[in-house]
Parts: structure tokens; sequence; C-alpha cells
């Protein structure tokens, strides 16, 4: 596309960046049709092609974001179907970041709205904090429905997909390290995220025993926690360097002591932020430090693996459980479009003994997005809806996914249960019986172990 | 009483034609080889224009599959020419020699899309109307305008090409048509049960036709309508008869017959028709054969395949009469007996009930009331109609009440 | 002027103020686009090159919104642009500044599918795949296949009578529509065909079909599904000259067979693709042939034997059978990507000429010769079964004064198709880009021809105006009923 930028505006970084970018895209219009709040909306302007179009005028005329370009970027997921359809090649996700930072420092946003992101940036991030919410939020959950009436409907969101009770206690709590029985092959280092940790703390303990049953040594870092994708997400740029500065510098201290093989990721949507961190420190000068430098962070990210990237080359041996039980695997949209993962978790799963089913319309967004369902819960609601509807048309016992959002998100919607699919590859490998799915154990036989 | 015969030669002494009734007030009527003067309404005091000296094959291109010739060129002319190709006009047009009992082999082919008769294969192949790429043609007004022209790709500005299809002359006269062609398949062969009953025949081609084997013909013919068409081909004469046609290189019609036997073996009895006698059977067809042997009303019907049987039985129990299908029940061929209208309020009621329209191809040799051969329009269409009839002919000069009052 | 008053709270847009409150009684708030950033996101479609604002856009969610949108419209006599997917190479939604943009994108229903029909009946702002995909369990498909297909919906098919490369074997949308409900210029809702072959009476789907959203709104069709092949497979087959393949071509045509694809691509435009798809095109070939046959194994054996031996007359140097699906879905992949795929190296003015087969090689060449004298490069890629170019003049839109050039150079490719027996576009429709160029195909008296029915259907021009036909004739023939004056004059 034509841009018209003055070689002074051009000077900025972020508008190099973005005219760089801009100038890949030839409005085809392709991306329309496989962005998930497009399949939902209809208006071009709540599409990538019309959100790419708003962001250009906005920068070119050199304005602060108006209120228009501020409703329709928050109703992006940030799902990327867009940038796997897109035949350009067109960088949506860094122009996507861009604007939301340009909205987050100048946009026009209501009181309310800046108190409930502010709430969401303060607490989700922190284990401990996060936890006193949840004991609070089922205190004010009988209030739900008066917040939704009068009007509050991303207070009546958040409170509507707390976890109704509590889940068991995490097997391994804080940092520590998981040493193999028998002979040691590799070291990894988990980063074992913060809502996570609190809400499904099942996915952390079934990745370690799975590793460490294969003979992987694995490190959770004391001082690892979230990977700043929430803030990041939300504009928040600053704040979300201050958590990757963290992670980065957990890993950089222990990489000094010992080598490691990789940073294990079990959840998606981190993964790819965290996979991002070159760019982020690289694009934005202002986030390096003397400690931090933009070749720690190029290098962080490319030791990163999705545990599933990691495990695809693993050979698991025979699986201790017999069943029938159908699995319909939903591939996060952080993973599919983000990472470009797209079957290492059926394939894992298949050779586990699983019947892996496919998902119709896999490339769509269930709708959870990170706080994508607290902030925007009507679009949020629609894509959960037509996800479940396609998860029953494929008819499985149970759904499995890599990423904690989605797995809240569809659980939430559908009635078949959903676990991650960590879970059941340990269950299959000598773990326990995943939550949720106590029902299914009397499909399922175990093998004798010679 | 036909009044003396205009002759034109060329386009302007056609435009000259136009000119001169607009200014005199007269009608013309526009002829080919007049093979389909017995449908429609011939008004009585019009001047009979006949196209048959405008006739040559101005392009033919058989890399490209395309040829272009002049508007009265005979039919059998182009066939000739592109026979030596191995191509063949794509959609089989009816040829009403047979039921109207006149002589065989005429035809110009013009006629063939203003009127856009298309038999069997048209189930797969598509319409006379969808292999005309270009047209010249001088309007009522007498003003010579083209539209289209020699390639199958072609958008530019609204499609008056083939928007001359089906419009009986009433809008212009085609001076030069342009058409695409197919190449003739190698060989054929048909599958025959006999005995089904019309609605398990239906099943059997909607069975037939789903499948991946392009189905060419996908006909049933009731027992009475059978019995003509079938002399030459079988020797079972006396039941109803369901073809299902393929045609491809030989290995492909081995292969496809085979799947197709297999899958409608529950049906009965499949009989295998090789090629001369296939081609013997669809030659029948398209002549209109099974419509012979009485002088009853001839309709046809084009409804919606899934009402098809529906419409029929209804349509059987208010009339006398008996009905085949073609283009796998899509198209319907009634013959009616001895009701004073020919069927045509309760055959007209129940096809616009289900959807589509019959045509009175032949009214009965006994009728005595009219009945217009032409499927009423609704208001809407009708007006529509004539303001389009009003564009391209204001003063009602070229066939006018041919197809339908005011028009 | 009581009337026209303009808005001025909390929008900028000149609706005027009282037909926005006849909108607003038929509307929801959220189906109503006032702001101005809003509406600037609806100033062009996939032909960036001209943009224009609307008054505001409308989203309607049903046939009866469109009618009163339609009828409101029509008492205050405002310009309707009609939008689909918006993915128009020829500028075909693209505004002009008193007009408001009816975009049917949320009416993406499939209404009904009747296999026994052989039909299926959508709203026309479903896409073109998704009809495929709703039916493709049961065997069958709709076979035009633009390659915007993924996105493009119906409602644009028709109004530009879409093709693709597999309409070789199952021609345009006008082939494969069989009725629609169209709205028309006063509100009328109107109903034409249905689920059956061939209507009665004028053949109106053929106009509706291809008049650019210029005769009414169609907001419902019902489209022919076909059943599916049992299998298909990608061949290609590189040249080392375009006339080779040019003449390959015509060969394989006139020698019976017709595959269901012919593809052509030129060197450049083989470099993007594969670069894209990594379909293992050949780099070192000027010209590269992808021809697609269906069938059963052993009839997609006994075709390529066929079409692999005419091929060898015209010296094939690179041959390839795609041997798995995957292989197979490579190849089309940069195919059907090859427009956006240029545009990562740079912007692109796609043309869409027709030519007849026989001059395929000549016209190529010259093709080159008139990009080369304007200083552009140029990429082709297109349907060579019939005959339909692709040139992609390729440019830096950033460039002052280069449009000018590219369009200009534009022209003399169309030209060229006209003279050698071709059309200027395909598939694409004339839009606003190719209107002015329409006296190429068509005389005064063929316009005229054309600009009576717009008359008739659309008596005050408000039906996407501007399109279609050249600008300076359709002004004298909205005002004077002919062209008389024009000829007056010279």
């Amino acid at each position: 596309m034509k841009t018209e930028f003055t070689k002074r505006q051009l000077r900025n970084d972020n508008i190099q960046l973005a005219n760089d970018i801009f100038r890949r895209c030839v409005h085809c219009g392709l991306c329309t049709a496989t962005c998930s709040s497009y399949v939902v909306v209809g208006d071009e302007r709540d599409s990538p092609r019309g959100r790419i179009y708003m962001i250009k005028d906005m920068l070119e005329s050199g304005t602060v974001p108006d209120k228009t370009l501020t409703t329709h970027m928050d109703r992006c997921l940030s799902c990327f179907s867009c940038m796997t359809t897109c035949p350009s090649g067109v960088d949506y996700m860094h122009l996507s970041d861009l604007a939301r930072e340009e909205i987050e420092t100048h946009g026009p946003r209501s009181f309310y709205d800046r108190m409930i992101r502010a709430m969401l940036s303060s607490t989700l991030p922190y284990p401990g904090r996060f936890n006193v919410m949840l004991l609070l939020g089922r205190l004010a959950r009988p209030l739900q429905p008066l917040l939704a009436i009068v009007g509050l409907k991303q207070m009546a969101a958040m409170l509507e997909m707390l976890p109704a009770r509590r889940k068991k206690s995490p097997e391994f709590k804080g940092g520590g390290t998981a040493r193999p029985k028998g002979q040691q092959h590799k070291r990894v280092l988990l980063m074992t995220g913060c809502v996570q940790q609190v809400v499904r703390p099942s996915i952390n303990d079934a990745s370690i025993r799975l590793m460490a049953r294969q003979g992987i040594e694995v490190i959770v870092p004391e001082k690892s926690g979230c990977c700043g994708a929430l803030d990041l997400h939300m504009g928040k740029v600053e704040k979300a360097g201050v958590h990757a500065r963290r992670n980065i510098q957990a890993f950089k201290e222990l990489e000094e002591q010992m080598p490691l093989d990789g940073i294990i990721i079990n959840a998606s949507g981190c993964g790819t932020t965290v996979k991002d961190y070159g760019h982020l420190f690289g694009s934005n000068k202002s986030l390096r430090s003397k400690k931090i430098k933009a070749e720690d962070a190029v290098k962080f990210s490319e030791t990163v693996f999705d545990i599933s990237e990691f495990l695809i080359n693993y050979n698991f041996g025979t699986a201790q459980l017999w069943s029938d039980l159908k699995v319909a695997v939903h591939i996060p949209c952080s993973m599919m479009h983000g990472q470009k993962i797209t079957d290492h978790p059926q394939t894992l799963l298949r050779n586990a003994g699983f019947t892996v089913l496919p998902i119709d319309e896999a490339h769509i967004c269930c709708g959870s997005a990170g706080v994508y369902n607290v902030l925007q819960p009507e679009i949020a609601t629609s894509l959960g809806q037509r996800k479940a509807d396609h998860i029953s048309r494929a008819k499985p016992d149970i759904v499995a996914t890599a990423n904690l959002g989605c797995l809240t998100q569809i659980d939430h919607h559908s009635s078949v249960p959903v676990v991650h699919f960590i879970e059941l590859l340990d269950w299959a490998y000598g773990g326990p019986c995943p939550d949720g799915l106590e029902n299914l154990k009397d499909r399922v036989d175990h093998l004798d172990q010679d | 009483m036909m009044q003396d015969m205009l002759t034109p030669l060329v386009d302007s002494e056609i435009k000259d034609m136009i000119l001169e009734a607009n200014d005199q007030n007269k009608k013309l009527e526009i002829l080919g080889h007049g093979t389909k003067r017995s449908i429609g309404h011939i008004a009585p005091d019009s001047v009979p224009v006949s196209m048959r000296r405008l006739s040559e094959i101005r392009l033919y291109e058989p890399a490209e599959l395309v040829i272009s010739a002049r508007a009265g060129t005979p039919i059998v002319e182009i066939e000739r020419a592109i026979k030596a190709y191995d191509q063949q006009l794509p959609f089989e047009y009816l040829d009403f020699s047979h039921i109207f009992g006149t002589e065989q082999g005429w035809g110009t082919i013009a006629s063939l899309f203003t009127t856009n008769f298309s038999g069997s294969r048209r189930i797969l192949k598509g319409s006379a109307r969808d292999h005309l790429i270009g047209v010249e043609a001088v309007n009522g007004r007498g003003e010579l305008f083209k539209s289209g022209g020699r390639v199958m790709k072609n958008v530019a500005g609204y499609d008056l090409t083939k928007f001359m299809a089906n419009s009986w002359g009433t809008l212009a006269v085609l001076t030069n048509v342009t058409m695409k062609l197919i190449p003739k398949a190698p060989t054929e062969c048909t599958l025959f049960i006999y005995g089904l009953s019309e609605d398990i025949a239906l099943e059997a081609l909607r069975t037939a036709v789903s499948t991946p084997y392009e189905i060419s013909g996908a006909t049933h013919l009731s027992r009475t309508h059978a019995f003509p068409c079938l002399e030459g081909v079988s020797y079972v004469r006396d039941k109803s008869v369901t073809a299902i046609r393929i045609e491809n290189t030989a290995k492909s019609i081995d292969y496809r017959s085979e799947k197709i036997k297999d899958l409608l073996s529950a049906f009965g009895d499949i009989y295998y028709i090789d090629e001369q006698e296939s081609r013997l059977f669809w030659e029948n067809m398209r002549q209109l054969i099974f419509l012979t042997g009485h002088n009853d009303a001839i309709w046809r019907i084009s409804t919606s395949p899934h009402l098809a049987y529906h419409s029929a039985v209804k349509i059987k129990k208010l009339v006398d009469c008996d009905v085949s299908y073609d283009w796998a029940g899509g198209l319907l061929w009634v013959t009616t007996r001895g009701v004073f209208d020919m069927g045509s309020s309760d055959i007209r009621r129940i096809v616009a009930h289900a959807g589509g329209h019959a045509t009175l191809i032949r009214p009965s040799l006994e009728a005595v009331h009219h009945v217009s051969p032409f499927h009423p329009l609704d208001p809407a269409h009708m007006k529509l109609s004539k303001n389009i009839k009003g564009t391209f002919d204001p003063n009602g000069v070229l066939n006018p009440e041919r197809m339908y009052e005011g028009i | 002027m009581g009337l026209f008053s303009t808005l001025h709270d909390n929008s900028t847009s000149n609706l005027p103020r009282s037909a926005l409150a006849e909108f607003q009684q038929v509307l929801q708030p959220n189906q109503i686009i006032l702001d101005e950033m809003g509406r600037r996101a609806y100033e062009t479609d996939a032909f960036t090159a001209y943009k224009v604002m609307p008054l505001a856009v409308l989203l309607p969610s049903s046939t009866q919104e469109v009618a009163d949108i339609t009828a409101i419209a029509h008492r205050f006599d405002i310009p309707i642009i009609p939008r689909g997917a918006g993915t128009s190479l020829a500028g075909g939604a693209i505004p002009i500044e008193t007009a408001i943009v009816l975009c049917l994108s949320r009416m993406n229903k499939i209404l009904d599918i009747n296999t026994t029909n052989r039909s299926a009946k959508v709203q026309a702002g479903v896409t073109n795949l998704a009809i495929s995909d709703a039916v493709s369990d049961q065997g069958f498909f709709y076979a035009p296949d633009p390659s915007s297909q993924l996105a493009c919906t119906i409602a644009g098919n028709i109004a530009m009578n879409s093709g693709g490369a597999h309409c070789l074997k199952y021609g345009v949308t006008t082939h494969n529509l069989m009725g629609v409900t169209l709205v028309t210029s006063e509100g009328e809702i109107l109903e034409f065909g249905g689920d059956y072959l061939d209507p009665a009476g004028y053949d109106f789907l053929s106009l509706i079909v291809g008049s650019e959203g210029g005769l009414g709104i169609v907001t419902e069709a019902t489209v022919m599904l076909r059943p599916k092949a049992e299998g298909a497979r990608p061949l290609l087959l590189g040249f080392e000259t375009h006339e080779e393949a040019g003449d390959c071509v015509a060969a394989i045509i006139g020698d019976g067979i017709t595959p269901v694809a012919i593809e052509f691509m030129d060197r450049p435009a083989i470099k993007v693709c594969e670069d894209f798809a990594q379909a293992g095109y050949p780099l070192d070939v000027e010209a590269l042939l992808l021809i697609e046959v269906e069938g059963a194994p052993l009839e997609i054996d006994e075709s390529l034997q066929k079409i692999i031996r005419t091929a060898s007359q015209f010296n094939p140097v690179h041959k390839r059978l795609a041997k798995s699906d995957e292989e197979a879905a490579a190849i089309w992949l940069g195919r059907k990507s090859a427009f956006g795929a240029i545009g990562r190296i740079s912007e692109y003015l796609c043309m869409d000429g027709v030519i007849p087969l026989s001059k395929l090689s000549s016209v190529l060449a010259k093709i080159n010769e008139i990009c080369a004298s304007h200083k552009l490069d140029v990429a082709n890629i297109f349907h060579a079964g019939d005959g339909n170019m692709h040139p992609l003049i390729l440019y830096d839109a950033n460039k002052p004064g280069i449009i000018e050039i590219v369009e200009k150079c534009g022209a003399e490719i169309l030209e060229l198709c006209v003279l050698a027996g071709g059309c200027i576009t395909g598939e694409h429709g004339v839009g606003l880009e190719k209107r002015d160029l329409m006296p190429l195909q068509f005389n005064e008296m063929d316009l005229v021809n054309q600009m009576r029915i717009k008359q008739l259907f659309d008596p005050k021009w408000l039906l996407n105006p501007d399109k279609v036909f050249p600008i300076e004739i359709s002004k004298v023939f909205q005002e004077e009923g002919s062209l008389a004056s024009l000829r007056d004059e010279t």
C-alpha cells in the first residue's frame, strides 16, 4: 500500500517499522475471512485489514488514537490467524503491539476501563495477589448478575470466569529441581507461568513428572514468573519489559551455573511472547539495561521451546493405558499462528494411544485470548459458543489444548471435559488421572509393564 | 396467410427493414427456417423476415473450441464443420421435426439460442445460453450493437449476449452468434434399468448424478414414452426405462459404469447399453421420438428435482397424462389427453407451487381452446419484461406477442 | 436545502440529518458507521490506487433491512455503493463522496442445502469458500474459485461474474447461479430464477450477473452444487520460452482434452510464488504451466499421458507430477497466493484482459515490450486455458506520479488484448479501474444498449454509479437519454 509519511516522521523508529509493514500489505482482504473478530462482528473495522488501515491513517496524520481505533483494537484477540493467512507476510503482530502502546499512552479510555486494566495487570501476573483476588472473587460471586445489570460487563465476566472450586494444591510448589530417576539426558528450565500456577497447578505437575520420567532434569527457578504477555496485549510495554527482564535475568544466572538444553513453556500464550523477547528488546531501546542487552533477549528467545516442540523428538516407549478415548485437540491460536506449531500435540497424543479428532474451523480463536474474555465478554462469549459447537460436532470424550486460557474458556462453554494435553500424556505414561476426567476412568485399562 | 417473405442479406438491410417497420407501424416476424414456428403466438399481420440468407461460418478456431457464424447458418452446416475436428455443440439441442411433422435437418444456428431448448446433456454441460459468448444484433429501434466476443471469459459491461437467449427474437434480431464448443467424447455407454416406478427411478437418478462420474444423461421414460424411443435400442420395449449415460474414454466409461452398477445394484437389474445403441437412444431423446405416436398435448416443465415426483403425482390425479423425466428430475415431459385446457390450469398451478415453469410445446391436435404456450409471469416480472421490451423495441416491431401479450 | 442540513454532533459526516434519522428507524446503532475513522476503513477495496470516503456505512442483516435502506436512499437521492468483502481488484466497491456504503458482510448465513436439487441457498454475504466447505462432507462443491475465494462474498462474485482457475471446466459464476433475491433501487424485493434450471421469460439472471451492483442489490442467491471429483492431480511443465508454453496450451485444448485448469507463470512470478509456498517450482525456466486433471487414478493417468504426449512436441525442460495431496496443495497454494505473494516484493496493478488462445505467445511478448517501454517490471501469472491474462505491473506506490504511468501502461496492454480479439476484463469486472477503457471494446451504440438497461432498473443512477460506463459518456446519457450530442460535436 502507498504510505504518506514525511521524511521527518520516518526518522522515528516505530514509524519506520510501521511503514515497512504497511508497504507489504496489498489490502487484498484475505485476512478478513480468518479473523476471529470479523467472523463474529462482520465489520471491516473489526478485521486486520481495517485495523491496519486505521492505524496507518492515525500514524500518517500524526494524531493520537481516537475512540474508534481504540474500540476496534481492543476487539482484536491477537490470535494472529490473519498472519497465517496473509500471503504478503504483513507483520500484523508487531503493528498491533505498536498501536496498543500508542493507545495505552495517548488513547481515550474511561476511568472504569483504566481501572479494570490496571487491576488485571497488577493481580493476574502475581500468584500471591491472584490467590487473594480469587478468594474475594468467590465471595463477590453472588453480585455477578447485579454487575451485569448495571453495565459493568467486564467485572461480571471476570467473576463468571473464576474457577468455581479450588483446585488441588500443587504437587511441586515454588522453585526447585526434579531429578530423573534413571539416566539423565537433558536439563531444562520450566517456566511455570503465573495464573496457571493458581488456576490449574496440575499442568506444571504433569509436565515435571512427565519430563523427569524421560530422564530430563527440570529446574523451576525461584525468580521466574509472568512472561509479560498480559501487559503487552494491553499496551503496557514498560511493565511487560519488567517481567521480561526478570525472566531473562533468571535464565542468565542459571545458565552461568550449568548448561541448559532449553527453556520449556507449557502455556502457548506465554510461549509466543517469550519467543518474541528478541524483538521486544531489539525494537524498544528503553527496555534494555546494563544487565540485559538485546543479545541476551535474542539468546533467551532462541532457547525457548513449547513443551510439545521439545517432546516431539522423544521416544516415550509404550503407553501404559489402553483406552478408546477420543480426544479433540484444540490448538491454541498462540501455538498455531503465533508459533506455527500445528500438529505436535496431536502426534504426541496419538503416539500415547489416544484417538485424536480434528475440530472444524480450527484456525478461529476460542475467545479466551488472555484477558480478552474479561475485557470483551460479548465477542468472547460468541466465539466460545462457536468453538463449543464445533467441538460437540466432533463428538469427543475429552478436549485437549495447550494453553490455560483456552482451557478455562472452553471449559466454561463446552460440556466436554477439557485438559492440557500434557496431563493426558502424563496419565498415559504412568501419571494420575487428570482433574475432571474421573468419570472416564473406567474406560481405561492399565497395561502391565514388563 | 403468410405474407411475402423478406430475405435480407446484410445487417444494414435488417436495420433498414426495422427502421421502415417503425415508421410504417408494421410488425415483423423474425424467422430462421421456421422449425419452431409452432411454438408461441405469431401476430397475424406481421411480415415474415427470414434470416436464411445470412449464412456463413465466420470463424472457426478448433484449438480454442470457438465458432462464430452468421445467424441464419444452418445447424447442419456448423455440425459438419466441427465434426471434422471431433467437436460438438455441447447442449444437445432439441429437434422438434418429429412432433411437429416438419422436414428433418432444418434449423438455423441463432434459433438454438433465442429459444434455448437444451437436451439431456444440459445437466452436465449447461444450456445453449451458457455457451453463447458473443452476439451481433439489431434491436427494435434499428440500432446495430454487439456484446461479448469470441473469448469465453468476458465480464466487460452488462451481459447482453446471454440476455438474448430465450428472448424469441422479441428484443433484437441476432445477425451473428459466437459460441463455445466441446470436444466430442471418444465413446459412451448407457445403463438401463427397466420397470422402475417413478419415485424409485428418480432416487436412482439422483444417486447417479451425485457421484463424481459426470453423468451426461439421467432420464426416466414412462412405459408409453419408452416404447417408440427404444426401437432399435432394446428388445424390451414395454416397460418404463431409466437411463444413465456416461461419456468419456473407453477405459473411463468401463470404470465408471462398473462403479455405478455397484452403487445402483439394489434398484434392479442393470443393463449395459454399448456405444452404438447408446448413441441411438440419446439421439432419439434429442429428436423427441419418445413424444411421438399420438396427438396429445406436450408439456415441458422445468422444476426443482426434489419436488418433481410430488408434482407429477398431483398432476396425474387431476389430468389424464403420461410423465417422463430428464435432468435427473429437473425436467418433466408430460403428455396430456382429453382435458379441455390440456391440463394447463392444474399443471401450471402445481408447477408454480413447486417452483419452475411449464411450456406447452405442442397443443393437442384436437385442442379447441387457446392456451398460452409460455408460463405466465407474475405481475412484477411481467412489468419488468414489458419495460425491457420497451427499451429494446419501443414500438413492438419484433415478433410482437410471440412470448406474452404486450411483449 | 433544509433536508440536507449536515450532521455536526460527534461526527463529520455530511449525511443529511433527516436521512440518518430514517436509517436509525430501521437499523440498530451498531449497524450504522458515521465516524470519520470508521468510514475511512471503507474508503477503498483491493484496488488501493483510489479512495473516497463515503457519507456513512450501513451493515444490514436481512433482505428487508436492505430494502428499507434502499427505499430511504432512493427518497433522499443518496447513491449506494454495495460492498461484500471489499476484495475487488477493479475498485468495484470504492465509494463516491455523496454515497453510503451498504455492506453485506453480516448477511453470512447458509440458508439451505439441497443435495437432491444440487443447489444451496445462501445469503449474499457468505464467502465463496464457505459454500464449498459446507457441502464438502456430502461430496459436493461450488465450482467458481476466484483466488480470493477464502474472503470474497457470493454477492461480489455475482456482481463481477467471477471466475477462477477451475472455470476452464466448470464455467464462471453465470454458469453456476440458479436464482437470486434482488432489491431494486426503489427498495422492491424481487426473485429471479429459483432452484430449477432455465427460468421462464427473459433471462434476467444473465443481466444481474456481472452488472457490478448497478441493477440492484443481490441479498440471497441459489447456487449450483457439483459432485466433487474423485481426485485431482496437478502437473508442472516448464519451458524455455513463452512461445512454447503458449503453443502447448493451445495444442492441449485443441487435442480434445479439457483439464480442470491450465495456469501459466513467467519467471518473475515463479520466483515469488516459490519463495512463498515452497512448492518446488523450477526456478530456471521462462514459463511454467500448472495443469490439473481430475478423476479416478486410472483416469488421471490416462489424461496425463495424453497431455504429456502432446506437450512433448513443445520441448518441455521440466516435468513434475504431484505425488501426494500435500504436494498438490503446496503447488496450488503458490498459485492461489500469487497476487498476495507479489505484494511481498512490490505494489502492483493487476490486469485482467482476455485473448484468444492462439495469440497467447505473441501477446505475452508485446506485454513485456510495453512494460519495458515504460520502464516497469511485470510478472505474468494467469489462467492460460481460457486466455485470461493477469499481467501484474510492478511499481513503487510511494514514487510520485508513478500511478499515472502504470495506468497508461495497463491501458496499452488492454488495448492490445482487444486488438487481438479479446476483451478488457475476464473476471475482475470493470469497476472504477477500467470504466474509461470500455470504448476500447464497445462503440457508443453498444454502450447505449447497456446503459438503457441501467436506466430502466435504476432511473436515478443511485446504485454503484460512476462504475462500468465511461464517466463522460454516462453523464451525457443520463442527461439526454442518448449520445446524439456527442456525435454532433465530432
